[in-house]
This record gives C-alpha cells, structure tokens and sequence, in this order.
C-alpha cells in the first residue's frame, strides 16, 4: 500500500512517514500544496493524508484539484481549524475522514485502516464474515442462515464493523461515524450498543466475532479458538 | 464611537467566560507535562526512570489531548448551525428514545417521552446533538428503577418547553444516583450551549437528594 503525506510541518510529517513505514505502508511525501497535487495527480497512491493548511496552494484547492482525475483516492484530511464548519467543508470539498490536530498515532493508523478498507467494497449489497451476512438493500442480517433482527442503530454498528473487518477501531471512530456526533463525552452508549449487538450477533455462535482491544475499542473479526 | 450593544457585550462575557474555562482546563496537565520533563533533564537517569517519566509525560500529553477536545465540543456546540428549516421536535425526540433505549435498559432506567406535535426553529443536527447529550445525561445520573420522564408541550404561543425529570420513582425504596448530577458535567454543557444557540435555554434543578428536573426551551417556528 502506498501513501501520500502532504504535510508541511517537518518533524510531523517525519513521524507521520516513520510510524506509518513501521506498519509496512510505502510513504512519500510532499511538503506544499503544488507538489502534492503534482505527485497526487502524476500517481497511484492508494490513500492521501491531506494537511489543509499548506503553503503555495491550500488543502482545499489541492482536494479540487485532484477529484476529477482521482475520484476514488481515499483522501484524509488533517486540520488544526477546530471550526465545525471547516471540517464540513473538508468533506464536501472530496475528503472521506478528517482528523483534528492534535491527534494520537493510533487514532490516525486506525482511520487509515478504515479507510483503505472501506474502499474497495462500498457499493457492495452484501457484507460477510464467516456465517455472518448483512444485505444493504434489504436491510437483513442473518447468522448461519438464521434471520436476525436489528435495530436501526444496531444494524448501522454492525454495517460499519463489517466495513472494517478485520481492523480495530476506536469508540470516537464509532461515535462520529455511526452517531454522527463529533465528540465522545466519555458516554457509555457505544459499549451498551456492542454488548445488545454481541448478544444478538455471537450468542450460541462459534466463532464469535466482536471483539474488544484494550485500550483501542473493538474489532470484528473471525478467529477460531482453541480449546486446551 | 457608539456603545457596544447588549448583545456584543454578551458575546464578549461568553467568549470571556470560554477562554478562562479553557485556560483553567488545560493549565494542570500542561504544568505536569512541562515541569516533569524540565525535572527529568536535570540529572542523569537510568533508562527504566527516563521511561518511566516519558509515560507519565504521556499521560499528561493525552490529558491536555481530552481538554482540547472537549474546548472545541463546548465551541462547536455554540455555533447555531443553518436554521432556516423548521424542525419537527416529536420526530427527533422519538428517535431518539428508541436511540437511547438499550442505554435506558442497561442502566435499569425507564425512558418515557411525550411530545406535541410541534415544528421549533433551530438546527436539526444541533438539536439531536443536544437532546443527545441531555438525554445521556440524565440516563446517566438516574438512579436505577427510577423513570427519567421527557414531556414537550408549547408555553406560549411564541414558544415550548420540554420538561425533564427523575423524581418519579417506579419502586418505593430509596436508591442511591449511580453518579451524581454534576452541574459542570461536560454532556450538559454542551447541551446547554447547544440549546442557548438555538435562542433557547436550558436550566436544571436538583434537590438535596440528587433528584434532577429542569427544562429546555425552544423557539417556536412560525
């Protein structure tokens, strides 16, 4: 996989090419808004980390820019504009994520999984792993062929746990994408939710496939246990 | 020069008010994180205690991290967003009882709405914003086996109020908050702040044994 980091801040766009080479990304950087368009456009990269505040030309022109030519780049936005408004003009302008500076390692590696998983596959009307089926259209889930019934709330979770199968991902990744709120009061809501959901989706069912990573949220994903 | 009006000195006394918040919030993380790595450069250490003070600056650095973030929550829950369409309050606050129900059963708490039908002006994804901060809250601080009752009915003919409570006990014994009702709790000022941009209001009571009432105020639409 390789990214483009367009980020002028030397020693963050330093930390951003190490941490994200030390998970096996392939990493360029440019360090204005010029080069990154040239690069993004002359290019296939597979994901776009996105600074909005850039010399010579801005994130947001580099993002109109690019789009005609790269309309399927998952492009995420980094910004320091704590404005509400700027982070919705981000994403109407082409962005698919955007992450306030500062930001942790994690949260950002853990959105960039998102969304290089997310890519592929988001047209699709069937989303699976192992037994589990959720069809889009129908708005059905079943496990091991039987019929299981989901709330609205419930059945957006289990869609957006599905999208990032096999990847962690944090309660503020919950929280904006399936609650659509910007901010995590500390609020227990997502791990009620994921409880409800594990009792429906992995009661009286092996594997089970909702799991929690300490300190980092939860994953979905199908691994068999071993019993001594 | 003309005088500021009474409305920019508003302004001011909140922005005031936002910054000294913001300050106080951030100034005891900051002061640890400075302070500590100052004191780790002053003598030679082993590498187990410059660990050890690197985690500590870590904790400190996520701290400030959450103050932050929790800056630019109250921020954007003061910017009243597009309200040039109507917003229909029986909808949104139905959804979101059936949001919060699982949240309600968890915490053995009975969640009742009832609401007029009513259009009140505002900013759709704001309010849902802010009734779900007040909601969670309330859900949070309720004692269990006790009912947070939400009613929404028109005051005025200009306005409607959506009253709230907990003090409507389901069983006769005494049971204690799972955790008081902080008046500075984050989830109700940015509800508050939401509510306050919308030309609304929000005031909460509480007695002396932990009970919570208040209620919301909202602009009618035309």
């Amino acid at each position: 996989m390789r990214i483009l980091v367009v980020e002028d801040d030397a020693p963050l766009a330093s930390f951003l090419r190490k941490g994200l080479e030390a998970e096996h990304y392939a990493v360029d950087v440019a360090s204005d808004g010029e080069d990154g368009r040239w690069m993004a456009s002359e290019n296939d990269f597979d994901l776009m980390i996105l600074d909005l505040n850039l010399p010579k030309m801005d994130g947001i022109a580099v993002l109109h820019a690019i789009r005609p030519n790269k309309p399927s780049l998952p492009v995420l936005v980094l910004t320091g504009r704590s404005r509400l408004e700027d982070r919705v003009q981000s994403l109407d302008s082409g962005a698919d994520d955007c992450l306030i500076k500062p930001f942790s390692y994690t949260e950002l590696s853990a959105r960039v999984r998102a969304l290089l998983r997310r890519h592929p596959f988001t047209t699709e009307t069937l989303l699976k792993i192992a037994d589990l089926e959720l069809n889009r259209i129908e708005r059905t889930v079943k496990r091991a062929g039987k019929r299981i019934e989901l709330t609205s709330k419930e059945f957006g979770l289990l869609e957006y746990l599905l999208r990032n199968a096999g990847h962690r991902i944090t309660r503020s990744m919950i929280v904006e994408h399936v609650w659509n709120l910007s901010f995590d009061t500390g609020t227990n809501v997502v791990d009620v939710y994921i409880n409800y959901l594990r009792n429906k989706i992995d009661e009286g069912f092996t594997p089970k496939l909702i799991h929690t990573v300490r300190g980092v949220g939860y994953e979905l994903r199908c691994q068999l246990e071993v019993t001594a | 020069m003309t005088a500021p009006s009474p409305s920019d000195l508003a302004a001011k006394q909140t922005e005031r008010a936002f910054v000294s918040d913001l300050f106080h919030a951030i100034s005891q993380p900051l002061t640890a994180l400075e302070c500590g790595l100052e004191v780790s450069l002053r003598r030679d250490r082993t590498a187990a205690q410059l660990r050890a003070r690197v985690e500590s600056a870590l904790v400190a650095a996520k701290l400030l991290h959450q103050r932050l973030l929790e800056a630019r929550a109250l921020q954007d829950a003061g910017e009243p967003g597009d309200t040039s369409v109507p917003v229909a309050l029986e909808r949104l606050l139905l959804q979101l009882q059936e949001d919060l129900l699982p949240v309600a059963e968890s915490a053995k708490v009975n969640l009742a709405v009832k609401c007029e039908t009513a259009m009140v002006r505002g900013n759709e994804a704001r309010l849902r914003n802010g009734f779900f901060y007040l909601f969670e809250f309330l859900l949070r601080t309720c004692p269990s086996h006790h009912m947070v009752g939400i009613r929404a009915q028109r005051v005025s003919l200009t306005a409607l109020e959506v009253s709230f409570s907990n003090d409507r006990p389901t069983r006769s014994e005494t049971l204690k908050s799972r955790q008081a009702a902080d008046p500075a709790d984050l989830s109700l000022r940015i509800a508050q702040r939401t509510f306050q941009a919308a030309s609304g209001d929000l005031v909460l009571t509480q007695n002396q044994s932990g009970q919570v009432a208040g209620y919301v105020r909202l602009l009618l639409a035309n």
